[in-house]
């Protein structure tokens, strides 16, 4: 995510890490650097194999996506979701602000009922479906803000009462997905088994069902940002 | 008099609404020790509704089991697996849909509740099967997605409980098989919450060499040959309202109540394990709340005996008991860590459906508050039934009777087991 990160900071500066963490095996899945907002929606579409919370991280320097799952939460007596005794109320991710004056990280290796070859490819390839879900959603929601213009029906969706609209056909421009793009691609992950089935989605979306010049020019870009060349623009 | 004893439910819930927490309050402020460790259960546990089934259950009034929900003697030649006593019961089902009866699974995406969906869905028939509806809520699509998808969706009818109880339900012609009893077949979440904070707690015991035995047996949690007692602190920690001198004598308080229950048990198996003691905990005092709060709660209009007699509590079974009275320690119930809470069920549900992602990842939640989505109109708040006569009569916190009947028994409620 280098070149997203250029999106957020200059080079000498520093932005606070946000991260997903996962109750059921008490470790962290994913730690970002740039947006939790990105994060947050990263946890919904995961939301679908594994129950999360994000959090808003402290400067915790040592916390990093190639040693996260080797961390957790040492106390978690207090990180209660509503008024319920469980870490989790419900399946909708929620975001907290890490408080550092009463939990610690401790560092117990491998979840222990995952310490089996099995467990341990496992939670790769959840962390693996995590990460390129969550380069995914940057890459969809950066398509999204730069070649818009023509998203009539989503935007009057989010912002507009259909009812005052009279029924004009300009809101259903020819342009237009069917809906949003960010929409679009967070279903293909929150309904895909692997990376593969989301990824194959993708694809068949925009060249077998959609063949028109405007999506094709989006999921160039799109697949320009995935791919890294996210200056050009 | 118009309260016939002895009572059948208690529910003390410290909530703050319409009065409850008020009269609680004021009881409290007006009892000894005694009622005062008896309404903290509630601060600690969000209810108190505790009754035994076997080991001794002091409580400020008289009580008695409803019939039905008796705890068997422990038979430790029961060798039936977790999968044949489910498919056993899938099948009990089954013939009485093959007799004329339809069946409606109360289904909130979770493991008991999906365990049950999924053996009806092995062992009944495409015809068998359009006898079953799940009552639901939008919940149950967010919790086990896939699962909706490949077997709900457009294929069994939806019932949305939002709008729909169990009194709706049976009005529908169907009769709600309820999963609430899974927790108390397979362990309880107190003692997840415990497990989760393992370290933590550990951290607060002062004695360096203590917290160095403690921290050894993190993974021993159902290990039969490290006895719970070796836990006793953490568990005082835990249990505890807080760590202030007061909190913390509550949670030895408490402790000793509970382990008073599995010392005095009778025509039970060992209770070895800290998985043992907190499974005690929900297989005992707590498996009658387990077993009717829905009927007394997510009811309206019908009398509470006519839904608690009309239900299938799919966890009630005869087989379901035996099962877990012999399976604690080996791995069916928890291994090392939550991740493998309800293994035996999780593994059910993977031999059925094959989704890894669930069977690996997923997280105990509350299921029974989807019920309170939209709640019906109706002459009283659920937790204003404080109780429920020999009659089966709701006994009602408006009642002014009935709020002092309650006040005086637990003025006089006096601790009788304060000894280890």
């Amino acid at each position: 995510m280098n070149n997203i990160s250029r999106y957020y900071r200059t080079p000498n500066s520093e932005t606070r890490k946000n991260g997903i963490y996962c109750p059921v095996f008490d470790r962290w899945l994913l730690i970002d650097h740039n947006d939790f907002w990105v994060t947050l929606d990263t946890a919904k579409v995961l939301s679908s194999k594994i129950s999360s919370t994000v959090y808003i991280l402290p400067d915790v320097m040592h916390l990093d996506n190639s040693n996260c799952l080797n961390w957790g939460l040492f106390n978690k007596t207090s990180q209660r979701r509503e008024n319920s005794s469980d870490l989790v109320r419900g399946q909708i991710p929620l975001l907290r602000k890490f408080n550092g004056d009463f939990m610690q990280f401790v560092d117990p290796g491998y979840p222990e009922d995952f310490k089996t070859p099995e467990g341990i490819e496992i939670l790769h390839r959840l962390k693996n479906f995590a990460e390129v879900t969550h380069r995914y959603m940057y890459a969809a929601k950066l398509t999204q803000a730069i070649q818009s213009a023509y998203d009539m029906k989503s935007f009057g969706q989010e912002l507009v009462d259909p009812g005052i609209l009279n029924g004009l056909e300009s809101f259903h421009g020819p342009t237009e997905y069917n809906q949003s793009f960010i929409k679009t691609i967070k279903n293909f992950f929150y309904h895909a088994n692997t990376v593969e089935e989301a990824e194959s989605k993708i694809r068949d979306f925009v060249y077998l069902d959609n063949n028109h010049p405007a999506y094709r020019m989006r999921l160039k870009l799109f697949y320009e940002i995935l791919e890294g060349k996210f200056d050009e623009y | 008099m118009s309260i016939e004893l002895p009572l059948l439910f208690n529910n003390v819930s410290y909530v703050d609404k319409s009065g409850i927490k008020q009269f609680w309050d004021e009881c409290y402020n007006a009892s000894g020790p005694g009622g005062k460790f008896f309404i903290n259960i509630s601060k600690r546990l969000s209810q108190s509704r505790f009754v035994g089934r076997n080991g001794e259950w002091s409580l400020p009034w008289e009580q008695k089991l409803i019939p039905g929900f008796e705890m068997l003697p422990y038979d430790p030649t029961f060798n039936l697996s977790f999968e044949q006593v489910t498919d056993n019961r899938a099948l009990e089902i089954k013939a009485r849909i093959q007799a004329g009866e339809k069946f409606a699974v109360m289904y909130s995406g979770g493991i008991d509740s999906t365990v049950i969906l999924a053996s009806l869905l092995k062992n009944l028939t495409q015809e068998e099967l359009t006898k079953v509806a799940v009552c639901t809520s939008i919940h149950a699509v967010y919790e086990f997605p896939s699962f909706w998808m490949k077997y709900i969706a457009d294929k069994i009818k939806v019932i949305d409980s939002a709008s729909n109880w169990y009194d709706d339900v049976i009005s529908l012609g169907y009769v709600p098989i309820t999963g609430d009893e899974g927790d108390a077949i397979l362990g309880t979440q107190i003692g997840l919450n415990l497990y989760h904070n393992y370290d933590y707690y550990v951290s607060l015991i002062p004695n360096y060499d203590q917290r160095a035995i403690l921290s050894k047996l993190k993974y021993s949690i159902s290990d039969p040959t490290v006895h719970f007692t070796n836990y006793k602190d953490i568990i005082i920690k835990h249990l505890a309202l807080d760590q202030s001198p007061d909190g913390l004598e509550f949670g030895r308080l408490l402790y000793l109540k509970y382990k008073k229950s599995v010392d005095t048990a009778v025509n039970a198996p060992p209770i070895q394990s800290l998985h043992d003691f907190f499974w005690w905990l929900i297989f005992d005092p707590k498996y009658l709340n387990c077993s009717v709060r829905a009927s007394i709660y997510y009811n309206v209009t019908l009398p509470i005996r006519d839904v608690i007699d009309v239900q299938v509590n799919w966890f009630n079974g005869r087989e379901y008991q035996l099962w877990s009275m012999n399976n604690n320690n080996n791995g069916q119930k928890i291994r090392k860590t939550v991740s493998s809470y309800k293994y035996a069920a999780r593994k059910y549900i993977y031999d059925f459906d094959g989704d890894e992602w669930y069977f690996y990842f997923k997280t105990k939640l509350e299921s029974l508050n989807n019920l309170a989505v939209k709640p019906k109109q109706r002459n009283f708040y659920g937790n204003e039934v404080i109780g429920v006569d020999c009659n089966y009569k709701p006994l009602v916190i408006q009642d002014p009777e009935v709020r002092d009947w309650f006040k005086e028994r637990l003025v006089n409620y006096q601790i009788d087991w304060d000894h280890d």
